[in-house]
C-alpha cells in the first residue's frame, strides 16, 4: 500500500510538472505587447526631387495655420478659427492656445506674425501690405485688396522659430537631414501624440530605386509607386497599397502663339481628338481619371460642367475641314496631313511616350501629323519656359483649391511668375474674378464660368487626372486607409496590431 | 501485518501478470494485423499521393510550358507578319514607323519594335525620333536559333517589370535579309503564371536560363523579382535537371527560406531556355494523404486502446473469479469452514468453483466425523486413565473404609485408615488437577532463576529414586551461570517428570544425565538417558495429551511438561533410539537480569 501511494504521488507530481513547464512554455511563446524599436520607425523612400523630401519633412515637423483638405477648404491648425473683415481686406486669424514650438516655447501671435512677415509678396502674398498682433493670440493679415488665395499661401506656410528654422510645432522633431532626414516623435504634439517613434525620409535617384530598397525591407513606404510595379504587390502580405487620385492632370498644352494654334477651332478640335478613355486605360493602365479641365474634381465648388469635350474624330475632322485646314497631299517623308506640329514630352518616362504615340495616331485619324519631339526633362522645361514649342506632354499641379489654377493659366503673372509662355489669356478675367470671390455662391459661380471657358477657349487637351498609389509595409496601420491625405496625418499612424493585420 | 503485506504484493503482481498477459495476446491477435494493414496502407497511400501529386503538378507545368512556347510563337508570328508587311510594300519611312507604332500601342506587351538590316543598322522603329535602344542578337547570351528566334536574358526594366528583347531572322527576297527585334512586357506571362494555383498553397514559377526569377506565382516572393531575384539552388537544380533529363525528372523536396517544405517539379521550355517550375507545399500535397493518414493512426489507436481495455478487463474478470476461489480456499485452510466461493458465469470456472464448494461441504463433514471419532477416542482414553488412575485409590479408599468399620476402636488402625485415606485423596487430587491444567493455561510466576540451581534442585529430589531403581543419576551443569525467566516449582515438577520417566525406561545399571548449557542467548537443559528409547512412530505425538506407554496414568505428564515449558517462553524437544537412550532438550531464552533467591 505504501509503494503505490508513492507511485500515485509521482505522477501527481510529474502532472503538475509538465503542467507547470506548459504553462511557463506558453507564456513564454506568447508574442510580446510591446513592438520591437524596429517596428517603431518608419521609413520612407522617396525620389530625389526638390519638391519630394521637403514637402514630407514639412509634413513631419511643422504646421501651418490652417491647410487645404481635400476638397479645397481650409482645414483649421494652429490657427483656432478665421474670419474675412474689411470687405476681405483683412483675415484675422485667431492662434490655438497652448501650442509650443519643439524646444518648448509658445507659439504666440508674434511669433506667427514674423514667419508671415518674411514671406515674399508673390503668389498668395501678393497683396499682402501688413502683418500685425493687435493683442495677443490674434494676427492680422492686410492686404491691398480682396485675394482669396492668400489662404493658399498660408496654408503653404509651415510656422516655424524665425531665428532656428528646424524647430515647428509638428508631430515629429527634427533630429537630422543628413544624409538621411530623421524626425521623432513629438509627445507634445496639440493634435495627439504620434503612435510612431520615429521617422526616417530617403532619397533615391528614381522612384524604382526606392522600390527596389522597399522589396529588400530597407525602407517601409514608398510615396508613389510606379503603376505597373502595383501589379507586383497585389497579394503580397507584406505590404499594403492606397491608391488615390493626386491633384496633377496630364495635359497636351497648345502654345496659342502658333499660327495654326492660335484658332480655337483648331484646339477644340485636337481636344475632340482625344480619346481620353483610351488613353487612360491603355497608356495609364488604368491609373487615371479623364480630366475634362484643370480644375481639381474634388474642389467643393466644382460642379459638372454643361459640355465639354468628348471624343468625337468626326466632329474634330469637319471643325478642322470648316476651320480651312484640308488634308494636303503627304510629303516625301510626311504623311498627308492638314498641318504638322510638334510634341515635345520627356523621354524618360514610358507614360508620356505611350500617351504620345496615342495622341499622335489619334491625331493622324483626323489628319494631323504630331511629330514626336522626346527630350530631357530639363529640355522640355526649358523649352516651355521659352515658348519653344508647338504642343508639350507634362504632368501640371492643378492644388487641391484654385490658386495653381490661377498660377499657370493666367498670361499675366501678376507678380506671381510666369509658369506657362502658350500665349493664352482666355481665362485670365475669370480667374481674377475667381480670386477676389470670397462668399461660397460667387466661387461656385466663378468656378463654372472659369469651366466653360477652358471649354470654349481651351488652352489644351486635357487628357486625364494622375493616380498615384502608396505603397506601406503592413507592420504599419495608417488609420483611415481610404484618406488621400494619409501622408499628412502621419501623426495618426501606429504599429499594427496582430488582429489589423488579419483584418486587411 | 508483514504478511498480509507480502500476500497484497504477490497477489497484485499476479493480476498484473495474467491481466498482462490476456491484454497482449488479444492485442496481438486483434491489433497487430491491423497495425501491419495500416503500416501498408499508409505506406501505398503515401507512394501513392506522391506519384499522383507529382504526376499531376509535372502535367500542370507542362501546359504552362507550353503556353509559354505559344505564347513566344504568337509573339514571333506576330513580328514576321509585321517584319514581311513592312518588307513586302513600298511603304514610305513614316508608313512604316506608324505601322510599328500601331503594333506597339494595339498589343501591349510590345514597348517597341524596331526594324534592323543584316548588320545590325536601325531601318525603322516604333520609338519617336529614332531613339531606340534594341539591337540585333550579338552575344551568347540571346538564347535561340537563326531558323526561328532569339530571346535576351530578361532584365528589369525602370519600372521594376521584367522585360525581354525577342529578335526575329527576316529572311532575304525581294529586300536583303534583316531582323525585327521587339522589346516585350512580360506581364503576360506573369499573369499566365499568377492564375496556376495547385491547391492552396501551390503555384508556378518562371525561371530564365540563368536562373533569375522572371515570374512568381508567389504574391509573397513576387516582390523578389524586382530586385533581380534569382531561383533558390534547388530550384535551380531541378530546372537543369529538366533540361538535361530525357524523361520527366521526379519531383524534387526541398525547404525554402521561409522552412516551408515544398515539392517541386519542372518543365522546360524550348526557346526561349527557360524552365517552368510548380511549387506546393508537401503540407498542401498531401493534406488528404496526410489526413487519411491521420483518420487510419486514429483508428487503429482507438481499436489498440479498445483491446487493451477488453483485455484488461477480461482479464481481471477472469483472474477475479481465481482469486475468489483462492481466497475461500486459504479460508478453509485457516479453519474458517463456512466459507464457499460465488462464480458468476456458465464456464469451466465456475464448474470449478461448484465442485469447490462440494469439496469444501464434504470436508465439512468429514471434519465432524474425525471430530466426533477423535473425541470419542479421547473420552475413551480419558475415562480409561481415569478408570486406571482414580480405581487403585478409590478402592483403597473403599477397602479401609469397610475396614475401619470392624476396626474403629483399633486406635492404630483409626490412624492407619487417616493416612491411608490422606495418601489416596492426594492421588485422587493429582489426577483432577493434572485433567484440569491441561484444559486451560498453568497458572505460572516467572521470576528470573538460576538454571543450575533448579536442575540441582531436582536431581537431589530423584536421587532417593535413581539408586533404588539401580541407576546412576548425574547433574553437569554449565560452566556460567545461565539465568532465565522461570516458575522454580514448574520447572521442578518438569525435571521430575522428566527424570521419572527416565528412571521408569531405564534398565538398572544405566545412566540418567540431567545437563546445562549456555547457546548464546539461550539456555539449554538436556535430560538424557540410556534407557530403551522411544519407537520413532511415536516419537511425534509424545507431547499430547493422554498418550502414555504406561500401563498408569493419562498420559498428562509430557504434555503438561510441554506446556510449561512453552509458557515460559521455551520449546521441549525429544530424540530417542530404540535401545540406545532418549534425550529430552529444553530451551529458554536468557534474561540479564539476576536471579531471586528461593527460600528451601
Amino acid at each position: 500500500m505504501v509503494f503505490s501511494r508513492v507511485q500515485s504521488l509521482d505522477w501527481r507530481l510529474a502532472f503538475c510538472a509538465i503542467a507547470a513547464i506548459d504553462l511557463v512554455s506558453v507564456a513564454a511563446c506568447r508574442p510580446s505587447s510591446q513592438p520591437s524599436a524596429q517596428a517603431l520607425t518608419l521609413r520612407i523612400g522617396v525620389q530625389r526631387t526638390v519638391e519630394a523630401p521637403r514637402v514630407i519633412t514639412n509634413i513631419l515637423y511643422t504646421d501651418p495655420l490652417f491647410a487645404i483638405d481635400w476638397h479645397g477648404r481650409p482645414a483649421l491648425r494652429l490657427a483656432s478659427d478665421f474670419t474675412w473683415q474689411d470687405e476681405a481686406r483683412t483675415l484675422q486669424v485667431s492662434i490655438r492656445p497652448g501650442v509650443q514650438f519643439h524646444d518648448g516655447t509658445p507659439v504666440t501671435a508674434e511669433a506667427v506674425a514674423e514667419v508671415l512677415r518674411q514671406q515674399e509678396r508673390t503668389g498668395g502674398f501678393q497683396f499682402v501690405t501688413t502683418v500685425e498682433t493687435p493683442h495677443e493670440g490674434v494676427v492680422l493679415i492686410h492686404l491691398s485688396r480682396p485675394d482669396a488665395f492668400l489662404l493658399d499661401a498660408v496654408s503653404g506656410t509651415p510656422i516655424v522659430r524665425v531665428d532656428q528654422p528646424d524647430i515647428g510645432t509638428g508631430p515629429f522633431k527634427l533630429v537630422s537631414r543628413d544624409p538621411a532626414i530623421r524626425a521623432e516623435r513629438n509627445g507634445a504634439y496639440f493634435r495627439g501624440a504620434p503612435g510612431i517613434r520615429q521617422v526616417q525620409v530617403t532619397s533615391y535617384d528614381t522612384p524604382r530605386m526606392a522600390w527596389v530598397a522597399m522589396m529588400r525591407g530597407e525602407v517601409d513606404m514608398v510615396t508613389d509607386v510606379n503603376r505597373e510595379s502595383v501589379e507586383f504587390l497585389r497579394g503580397a502580405k507584406r505590404f499594403d497599397t492606397y491608391p488615390f487620385l493626386r491633384p496633377f492632370y496630364i495635359p497636351l498644352v497648345f502654345n496659342v502663339r502658333n499660327r495654326i494654334l492660335r484658332n480655337v477651332e483648331v484646339r477644340r478640335a485636337l481636344a475632340d481628338a482625344v480619346d481620353r478613355d483610351e488613353i487612360v486605360r491603355s497608356a495609364m493602365r488604368g491609373h487615371g481619371q479623364v480630366a475634362e479641365d484643370p480644375l481639381w474634381p474634388l474642389n467643393w465648388a466644382y460642379t459638372p460642367a454643361a459640355r465639354h469635350h468628348s471624343f468625337d474624330p468626326g466632329a474634330a475632322a469637319a471643325r478642322l475641314d470648316a476651320a480651312g485646314f484640308p488634308i494636303s497631299a503627304a510629303g516625301a517623308d510626311t504623311m498627308p496631313s492638314r498641318f504638322r506640329i510638334r510634341c515635345l514630352f520627356w523621354n524618360k518616362d514610358p507614360q508620356y511616350e505611350r500617351i504620345a504615340l496615342m495622341l499622335q495616331r489619334q491625331f493622324a485619324a483626323i489628319g494631323v501629323d504630331l511629330e514626336l519631339d522626346p527630350r530631357e526633362q530639363r529640355l522640355v522645361e526649358e523649352g516651355i519656359t521659352a515658348g519653344d514649342f508647338d504642343t508639350y506632354i507634362y504632368q501640371l499641379a492643378s492644388g487641391k483649391s484654385f490658386d495653381y489654377t490661377y498660377r499657370f493659366w493666367h498670361a499675366d503673372s501678376n507678380g506671381v511668375g510666369a509658369m506657362q509662355n502658350t500665349g493664352y489669356t482666355g481665362v485670365n478675367d475669370v480667374l481674377d474674378r475667381l480670386r477676389a470671390s470670397h462668399a461660397d455662391a460667387e466661387v461656385r459661380v466663378a468656378v463654372a464660368d472659369l469651366r466653360q471657358r477652358f471649354y470654349e477657349d481651351t488652352p489644351a487637351a486635357f487628357i486625364a487626372w494622375v493616380e498615384a498609389t502608396r505603397a506601406v509595409n503592413s507592420r504599419f496601420d495608417v488609420g483611415d486607409s481610404t484618406d488621400p491625405d494619409m501622408l499628412a496625418n502621419l501623426w495618426r499612424w501606429s504599429v499594427a496590431t496582430p488582429q489589423q493585420r488579419a483584418a486587411r | 501485518m508483514a504478511v498480509e503485506r507480502r500476500d497484497a504484493a504477490a497477489k497484485g503482481r499476479a493480476v498484473k501478470g495474467i491481466t498482462g498477459r490476456f491484454v497482449l495476446l488479444i492485442a496481438t491477435a486483434a491489433v497487430l494485423p491491423l497495425l501491419i494493414y495500416g503500416a501498408i496502407s499508409v505506406s501505398s497511400l503515401q507512394r501513392g499521393t506522391e506519384q499522383s501529386v507529382g504526376g499531376g503538378n509535372q502535367k500542370l507545368a507542362k501546359q504552362v510550358a507550353e503556353q509559354i512556347d505559344l505564347y513566344f510563337a504568337n509573339n514571333v508570328r506576330v513580328l514576321a507578319s509585321i517584319g514581311t508587311e513592312i518588307r513586302g510594300t513600298r511603304l514610305h519611312d513614316w508608313q512604316k514607323q506608324r505601322i510599328l507604332v500601331n503594333h506597339v500601342l494595339d498589343f501591349p506587351e510590345f514597348r517597341e519594335i524596331s526594324l534592323f538590316d543584316a548588320g545590325g543598322r536601325l531601318r525603322t522603329t516604333s520609338r519617336p525620333q529614332g531613339s531606340t535602344t534594341l539591337t540585333i542578337p550579338d552575344s551568347t547570351e540571346w538564347s535561340g536559333q537563326a531558323s526561328e528566334f532569339y530571346v535576351a536574358p530578361p532584365h528589369i526594366d525602370n519600372d521594376a517589370l521584367p522585360t525581354t528583347t525577342i529578335a526575329v531572322p527576316l529572311p532575304g527576297g525581294v529586300e536583303e535579309p534583316g531582323w525585327i527585334v521587339a522589346e516585350i512586357s512580360l506581364e503576360e506571362l506573369w499573369r499566365t503564371v499568377d492564375r496556376i494555383h495547385v491547391g492552396n498553397q501551390g503555384y508556378a514559377l518562371l525561371l530564365d536560363q540563368g536562373a533569375a526569377l522572371i515570374a512568381h506565382g508567389n504574391p509573397d516572393d513576387k516582390e523578389s523579382i524586382a530586385g533581380g531575384g534569382r531561383a533558390l539552388p534547388e530550384e535551380r537544380a531541378i530546372a537543369d535537371q529538366a533540361r538535361t533529363a530525357s524523361a520527366p525528372a521526379p519531383p524534387r523536396i526541398f525547404r525554402n527560406q521561409r522552412g516551408d517544405e515544398l515539392q517541386a517539379v519542372a518543365a522546360p521550355i524550348a526557346n526561349p531556355r527557360w524552365t517552368v517550375i510548380v511549387e506546393q507545399t508537401t503540407e498542401d500535397a498531401f493534406a488528404v494523404a496526410n489526413r487519411l493518414r491521420g483518420q487510419l493512426l486514429a483508428a487503429i489507436g482507438l481499436a489498440l486502446a479498445g483491446t487493451i481495455i477488453l483485455g484488461w478487463v477480461w482479464g481481471r474478470s477472469f483472474i477475479q473469479r481465481i482469486f475468489a476461489l483462492t481466497r475461500v480456499t486459504r479460508a478453509i485452510a485457516e479453519g474458517r469452514m463456512e466459507e464457499r466461493v460465488q462464480l458468476s458465469g456458465r464456464d469451466e470456472i465456475r464448474q470449478l468453483g461448484l465442485a469447490f464448494n462440494s469439496m469444501a461441504d464434504r470436508l465439512v463433514e468429514l471434519q465432524e466425523e474425525i471430530r466426533k471419532q477423535e473425541r470419542q477416542a479421547m473420552f475413551g482414553r480419558i475415562a480409561a486413565g481415569l478408570v486406571h488412575d482414580l480405581s487403585h485409590p478409590i478402592q483403597n479408599i473403599g477397602n479401609s473404609c469397610k475396614l475401619i468399620q470392624k476396626m474403629f476402636e483399633d486406635v492404630e488402625y483409626r490412624e492407619t485408615f487417616k493416612r491411608t485415606v490422606e495418601r489416596e485423596l492426594v492421588i485422587i487430587k493429582r489426577v483432577l488437577d493434572d485433567l484440569r491444567n491441561i484444559a486451560r493455561p498453568i497458572p505460572l510466576e516467572r521470576f528470573p532463576v538460576d538454571l543450575n540451581r533448579t536442575v540441582a534442585d531436582a536431581a537431589e529430589a530423584m536421587e532417593q529414586h535413581a539408586e533404588t531403581a539401580g541407576l546412576t543419576l548425574r547433574t553437569e551443569p554449565a560452566a556460567e551461570m545461565l539465568v532465565i525467566e522461570g516458575d522454580v516449582f514448574a520447572l521442578g515438577r518438569v525435571y521430575r517428570n522428566l527424570i521419572l520417566n527416565a528412571i521408569q525406561a531405564t534398565a538398572p545399571g544405566g545412566l540418567i544425565v540431567v545437563a546445562t548449557e549456555a547457546r548464546g542467548d539461550r539456555a539449554q537443559v538436556r535430560i538424557y538417558d540410556t534407557g530403551c528409547g522411544i519407537p520413532p512412530e511415536r516419537l511425534g505425538q509424545i507431547f499430547e495429551d493422554f498418550v502414555t506407554t504406561k500401563r498408569r496414568g493419562l498420559g498428562l505428564g509430557l504434555a503438561i511438561s510441554k506446556k510449561i515449558v512453552e509458557q515460559l517462553g521455551g520449546q521441549i524437544s525429544v530424540a530417542s533410539e530404540v535401545g540406545k537412550g532418549t534425550t529430552f532438550v529444553l530451551d529458554f531464552p536468557r534474561t540479564a537480569a539476576r536471579p531471586m533467591l528461593v527460600a528451601g
